[in-house]
């Protein structure tokens, strides 16, 4: 898979200053790793914006910084505003080709399974990325799950049903569930949801205070 | 109503709000959700409205998940009492939001019923919302 190209600029401002930084589009960051100093940098927001919304933290970004030689990097820890969604700050992290790492790559559901269009029941998807390990150059963007084979209630795939290339190997647990069927509510089941709290608030009263002697029995 | 089954004080400070939430924030189990703009006590009644409202648009089907709890207990004196002779009684729990905090996540619906739904369960609470998908 071929790598994203970002181009960053060293960055100067460390402490004091890191908001006028993002206030003129720019957002600080960071490339380190093996034999790499640590170095802060900076990169432009919508440009970062556009690389991380296809490349994640699961695939190959070739930064350049300034007029050096571009490192091979996967982006780490990314910090986002929780209601704006820009770009705070983000880790480079600088791989070497011939080491193996891990990431965490999105799980795409392919299809539409029988059961849920045929009748009715409900498609419940338990995870949504994997964790796996291979060398830098074998990191795909995605694994696809088709669903169209789950056409019994409570039939289910998980991890270990997934088939994917020799060259990765799949560190999440193999008897994870990524997608079930199950069915729909039942009528009483839903009078219970809407009407069975407001019964248990009567019966509480007030919690029970942890003391002293209980919390040594701890 | 949601509250915790054993504490270690009776009673709370009030606290601050300041600031935007750090931990719960991010879309963890469903694929949409309600995220709160504004900061604010949330009280067991209102989350309690608010899943009642979600829970009755999508009936059957999808999956809910709530992300606040309330863990705060609140003080009151009863009407018409003088001043003075300490901290009143327990009157209701409270989840203390901060802006950003994920409150109420879905999956297994189509986005329009989601979004229909949280627009729902937004007129039972006391601040301003928008609804997310996990994709954003």
């Amino acid at each position: 898979m071929e790598a994203l190209e970002l181009k960053a600029e060293p960055r100067q401002v460390v402490k004091r200053g890191i908001k006028d930084l993002r206030r003129q589009g720019l957002v600080p960051a960071v490339i380190y790793g093996k034999n790499v100093e640590a170095k802060p940098v900076q990169v432009n927001a919508r440009s970062l914006g556009k690389v991380l919304s296809v490349a994640g933290t699961h695939q190959l970004i070739s930064l350049q910084v300034g007029d050096q030689k571009a490192h091979m990097t996967l982006a780490r820890d990314i910090q986002r505003d929780p209601i704006k969604r820009n770009y705070l700050h983000v880790d480079f992290y600088a791989v070497r080709m011939d080491e193996k790492v891990t990431a965490q790559v999105p799980l795409i559901i392919e299809g539409v399974s029988p059961a849920v269009q045929d009748l009715g029941w409900v498609l419940i998807q338990g995870l949504d990325q994997l964790e796996i390990e291979c060398l830098p150059s074998d990191l795909i963007s995605a694994i696809e799950v088709n669903v169209e084979s789950l056409t019994e209630l409570t039939s289910s795939i998980a991890v270990a049903d997934l088939s994917v290339p020799d060259t990765i190997t799949i560190l999440s647990d193999p008897e994870s569930l990524i997608v079930q069927i199950e069915p729909p509510r039942k009528v009483e089941e839903l009078e219970a949801l809407e009407e069975g709290e407001e019964e248990a608030a009567e019966v509480s009263a007030e919690p029970e205070v942890i003391t002293e002697a209980q919390e040594t029995e701890d | 109503m949601l509250m915790p089954k054993r504490v270690k004080y009776r009673k709370q400070m009030r606290g601050r709000m300041k600031g935007k939430a750090s931990r719960g924030a991010e879309i963890a189990f469903g694929e949409y959700a309600l995220q709160a703009l504004e900061p604010c006590w949330m009280t067991s009644r209102q989350i309690e409205a608010a899943r009642r409202a979600i829970v009755r648009y999508v009936r059957r089907g999808g999956k809910l998940w709530i992300r606040v709890f309330t863990d705060k207990p609140v003080t009151a004196k009863p009407a018409e009492t003088r001043m003075g002779s300490g901290k009143g009684s327990v009157d209701h729990w409270v989840a203390v939001v901060k802006p950003g905090r994920i409150l109420f996540e879905i999956t297994g619906v189509p986005e329009e019923a989601a979004k229909e739904a949280m627009r729902l369960a937004s007129h039972k609470l006391p601040i301003k919302t928008q609804f997310v998908r996990r994709s954003q």
